[in-house]
């Protein structure tokens, strides 16, 4: 009997999980896969939750219910990994040996690594809205918002699903706007990047999405710190920028029990290769989802499309063939911009997101892009997808490669 | 597998049926499940289709739809099968000429030679010194050149129609050059009829020159401008990072007005390794991470967002977000 273990049962590990246990003999593998609580959140609801949209109960499931069969569950939380003895060390003491090992333990916010973040009015006039606490805090915030400034500032690049903060100014524009008080309320957006779109083509057909709003942009801000008492964030280059109320996206870094094993670089991610999903220093190891320091988005469709092409590497690792760089950064992601409607962009490792139709060329039904009724209607019963086909590794009739066709070029 | 033969036990018998009610109950409840998330959807639709649907009524698309299937009706009514084959067939040519009939100069013509019949009653009979004299005119010589050469074309139209089975459908689409555009030709003499292939771009240097379905993915930072053979993107970064050399990075930085010493030429040289490394452009973190330098000191070396001046003087992309 070998071992298989999935370190993290969140959207990449779930996945995993599914299909490795439909294609490995149930009597020649153990999949075990660990995670340290039971609460799986469904992490593109949680945009929705600060604007009511969604409660914080529509996007919170048990993991075990998306466990499959012949998969244990261990909840017990990981301490660390030993690559070189090929064991898994649990938080309760016991540990796992593996011969093959999926990590997938994602990434996670830091707000303490920026100074004053988490000081005076934390959660308050100060929130993130990557964690359920947060998002829920924030839908207080904002529900006894009245008027003043709103600060959104993104910490650090990367961060996880890179388009969430601009969904959140343009869903906060449209909030403001449908309680009347939008000409009470200024918007203001802190970028590390040199602009709110730093592609190409994106800024040619969305350059005006922010002005049209009356978004005002602080570019190129990098954040040194925070003074919650004063309601103030200051930049290293010296500005500073008043708030009433501060959206922090803060800075992203790999699991700890990750950097604990050695297996992470300096923010914590696993140094993996970009097309075939193998870590660099351990053969038998495997990443995928947001823990990996690939160049590519740190995002759910990210994770899918990878999810196909690691499914045939591990099977090709176990018969010892060759594996399939066949992983080429692939991603897609809808984009709220307010008032029921909806971009979606489709990109990867070398091509940068372009206009057209997708999935299928001058149909649609979604636009790329461009903003539609049809990409919101998209995004919202994705939820369903989410919980009913991805999560069961069940195939979408998309491709893992990014295709060119119904895209303008 | 082989335990499908084995006599089953009871036990295996419920065990099995639990399994299978497990697997129906599932399926049900993501049925209902999807109806559930699907209803508040699909009434947003409604809503939507109703108020797009209501705004073409009122611009008359329906009414002009209704009209237009009364003539596609008309159409299908009088022309038979092979007719409407035909049709199809030099669908191209027909458009051909409805271009060529359409040029300004054509139209021109046409307006003049309508002209020119409205007015026949101030038109005095001609004679034959009339004639004589006429023919002296610049205009009527032009003319009748221009008549002539219509007169050579319907002649070798005529010819090639006398000597094929079916003219209309399979001689125009076979025929390779430029013959089968007679009837556009002459007529419009003065801007000659644009051939297909003559459209995009005439001989410029292949910029229109797309091969069809190959679509190549777009390079990351598609050169903007060129310089001494190096390519350069809208915001100045190399657009190809194997064109960099040291000297280039300290030509770039004097433009800037930065002298670049030790520590800033460190910065650079870890930029470079870990954008080789990763395909990253490094982040201020990765930086002092990397260099152990102090964010500060870093801000103190580029003072204005450091992380994009050293990605462009090291010569990789710019720190960018997926849009």
């Amino acid at each position: 009997m070998k071992n298989l273990v999935i370190l993290g049962a969140g959207t990449a590990g779930t996945m995993m999980a599914a299909r490795l246990s439909r294609e490995l003999a149930p009597d020649g593998w153990r999949i075990t896969l660990v995670d340290r609580d039971d609460d799986h959140v469904y992490q593109p609801g949680l945009l929705f939750v600060p604007f009511g949209m969604y409660a914080a109960d529509d996007i919170v499931r048990r993991r075990r219910r998306y466990c499959p069969a012949g998969v244990t569950l261990d909840l017990a939380g990981l301490d660390r990994v030993e690559p070189d003895t090929r064991t898994v060390r649990l938080a309760d003491g016991r540990s796992l040996s593996y011969d093959v090992l999926i990590v997938a333990t994602g990434t996670e916010v830091d707000p303490a690594a920026t100074e004053g973040l988490t000081g005076h009015g934390w959660r308050q006039t100060a929130s993130d809205f990557y964690t359920l606490d947060g998002a829920k805090a924030l839908a207080k915030a904002l529900d006894g918002f009245t008027g003043g400034r709103l600060l959104l500032n993104v910490v650090e690049m990367p961060i996880k699903c890179p388009v969430a903060p601009l969904e959140f100014l343009f869903l906060a524009d449209a909030y403001f706007t449908e309680r009347k008080i939008r000409d009470r309320v200024e918007i203001v957006y802190a970028t590390p990047l040199d602009g709110a779109f730093t592609k190409p083509r994106a800024s040619q057909a969305l350059g005006g999405m922010l002005t049209e709003r009356k978004i005002a942009v602080e570019a190129d801000f990098a954040a040194a710190k925070v003074d919650g008492e004063a309601r103030k964030l200051v930049g290293f280059d010296g500005r500073e920028l008043d708030y009433d109320l501060l959206v922090t996206i803060p800075l992203h870094k790999g699991s700890d029990a990750i950097a604990r094993s050695g297996m992470g670089d300096t923010a914590g991610f696993v140094p993996t290769h970009k097309h075939t999903l193998q870590t660099l220093a351990h053969p038998e190891v495997f990443a995928l989802g947001d823990c990996t320091n690939l160049p590519a988005s740190k995002a759910g469709a990210v994770a899918h499309f990878q999810s196909e092409v690691l499914v045939e590497n591990v099977l090709r690792f176990i018969a010892q063939r060759e594996l399939l760089p066949a992983f080429d950064g692939h991603a897609n992601c809808f984009i709220e911009t307010g008032h029921g409607k909806a971009m979606l962009i489709d990109f990867n490792y070398d091509t940068e997101p372009l206009p057209g139709r997708f999935p299928l060329p001058g149909v649609g039904p979604f636009t790329l892009l461009e903003e539609s009724y049809v990409n919101h209607w998209g995004k919202l019963g994705f939820r369903w997808v989410y919980w009913n086909l991805l999560l069961r590794g069940e195939d979408l009739p998309l491709d893992h490669r990014m295709a060119m066709a119904g895209k303008w070029s | 597998m082989t335990h499908e033969q084995t006599p089953l036990t009871i036990e295996d018998r419920l065990d099995r049926i639990a399994t299978d009610l497990a697997y129906v109950a599932e399926r049900q409840r993501r049925m209902e499940e999807l109806v559930d998330e699907m209803m508040p959807i699909a009434k947003q639709a409604m809503g939507v289709a109703a108020e797009r649907l209501a705004a073409m009524e009122t611009q008359g698309y329906f009414r002009f739809g209704r009209a237009a299937m009364t003539v596609a009706d008309r159409v299908v009514e009088r022309y038979d099968q092979e007719e409407l084959d035909a049709f199809a067939a030099n669908v191209s040519t027909l458009l051909d000429t409805v271009r060529a009939l359409t040029q300004p100069e054509v139209l021109a013509l046409a307006s003049e030679a309508g002209e020119v019949v409205q007015n026949r009653d101030r038109l005095e009979p001609l004679g034959v010194f009339g004639m004589v004299r006429a023919a002296g005119d610049q205009d009527v010589q032009r003319g009748m050149a221009t008549m002539m050469e219509l007169l050579r074309h319907v002649g070798r139209a005529a010819d090639r129609m006398a000597n094929s089975p079916r003219p209309a459908s399979k001689a125009t689409p076979a025929a390779p050059k430029a013959a089968p555009r007679t009837v556009a030709r002459p007529a419009a003499e003065p801007a000659p009829v644009p051939a297909k292939r003559a459209i995009p771009g005439t001989g410029s240097s292949g910029k229109f020159a797309k091969p069809g379905a190959s679509c190549k993915p777009t390079a990351p930072g598609a050169a903007a401008a060129t310089l001494d053979g190096v390519g350069y993107t809208n915001d100045g970064f190399l657009s190809d990072p194997t064109q960099w050399t040291r000297e280039l990075a300290e030509a770039m930085a004097a433009t800037s007005g930065i002298q670049l010493e030790e520590a800033r030429w460190k910065l650079i040289g870890f930029a470079r390794q870990e954008w080789q490394e990763t395909g990253v452009s490094p982040n201020i973190r990765r930086l002092t991470a990397g260099t152990g330098m102090a964010t500060r000191d870093i801000y103190a070396l580029f003072t204005k967002a450091p992380g994009k001046t050293i990605a462009r003087l090291a010569g990789i992309p710019k720190p960018a977000g997926c849009i």
